[in-house]
């Protein structure tokens, strides 16, 4: 668990790192206010709810989240640096 | 310190390692040779429970690999072949991380880096992202990470491949410096290697050991060039 924790905070440096999180950070806020205003309806509806906010998110999180995450083990494996972590 | 225990490995129909066993006490420096495809780096891995043999086991000062895994990794020190490192870190970054996953206690954790930084001569490129180094570099950044910890056991994948022959001799006094109370295995396939730095020898092909001695030993029988490509090919039958 200790360990886990270590890990996890070297993975999120190294998401900051590059530009990777900017870039995904952006287009989050982009796509999440796009589809609450233009596709939710968040006006229109004339009700006070977040249901059109929150709603999309499921959305967003299927396509977002692999994009970001899927390279990991992939990566570790190809530069070798599995081996540090068996 | 380190004992491999009859270590077999199969992919498939294929024997990578076929029943390899030694040990290495404290204070001796193993040179493990062979061809291309003989099975050093397979053994590697599976004494360090990276690849879980067929059968076999390795032991590391009493740790069995298989049964008691943390025991046993805590207590060695792992240059993996090519000295993988996380190319969007720096040095500085890596080691800080490698000393958090070691658990080397937080107050002592900024000397250590420094002393080791200072060993293998890491200053100069200690904030440089690890992907910009020259390979020398690179290769002493996996070994700052092997031995952060003060390992008592150390396996080193070809440490010198691929290094400048200053870098060579540098990388060679380094381990000849640590071998005192360490026992050190290094695979490799340069043979003059062998004569300069290890106090014995193994040469394997094929997956088994072909011969186990001194260099001293490996040198009485003539050119270790010819010693070497006898005993691979299976000209000579070598066991002693």
């Amino acid at each position: 668990m200790r360990n886990t924790l270590i890990i996890l905070k070297r993975e999120l440096g190294g998401y900051f790192a590059t530009p990777v999180a900017y870039v995904f950070i952006v287009i989050f806020l982009v796509l999440s206010g796009v589809l609450t205003f233009f596709l939710g309806g968040l006006y229109e509806g004339e009700q006070a709810t977040l249901q059109g906010f929150f709603g999309w998110h499921p959305w967003l999180y299927l396509f977002l989240i692999p994009a970001i995450s899927m390279r990991l083990w992939a990566e570790e494996r190809k530069q070798g640096t599995i081996e540090r972590c068996s | 310190m380190l004992e491999i225990r009859n270590l077999t490995k199969h992919f498939g129909p294929l024997k990578a390692v076929d029943g390899i066993s030694f040990r290495v006490d404290r204070g001796e420096v193993l040179g493990f040779l062979g061809p291309n495809g003989a099975g050093k780096s397979t053994t590697m891995k599976m004494a360090t429970g990276f690849l879980t043999p067929t059968s076999g086991t390795a032991v590391i000062c009493g740790h069995d690999i298989q049964e008691d895994p943390l025991g046993a990794k805590r207590r060695f020190g792992y240059l993996p072949e090519g000295a993988p490192a996380y190319p969007d870190m720096t040095p500085a970054g890596f080691l800080a991380f490698v000393a958090e996953v070691r658990d080397i206690p937080a107050e002592r954790r900024a000397q250590r880096i420094q002393e080791v930084v200072e060993l293998v001569h890491l200053e100069k490129v200690l904030h440089q992202r690890v992907e910009t180094l020259s390979k020398g570099f690179k290769r002493r950044v996996g070994l700052a990470q092997a031995i952060l910890h003060d390992p008592d056991v150390l396996i080193l994948d070809e440490p010198t491949d691929g290094l400048d022959p200053n870098q060579k001799h540098e990388m060679r006094l380094l381990i000849k410096h640590m071998a005192k109370n360490k026992a050190i295995v290094l695979s490799t396939h340069i043979l003059e290697e062998v004569e300069a730095v290890c106090t014995r020898a193994i040469i394997i092909a094929r997956g088994k050991v072909l011969f186990d001695g001194t260099p001293a030993e490996l040198a009485e029988r003539g050119p270790l060039d010819d010693v070497f490509r006898r005993i691979t090919t299976g000209a000579e039958k070598a066991l002693s």
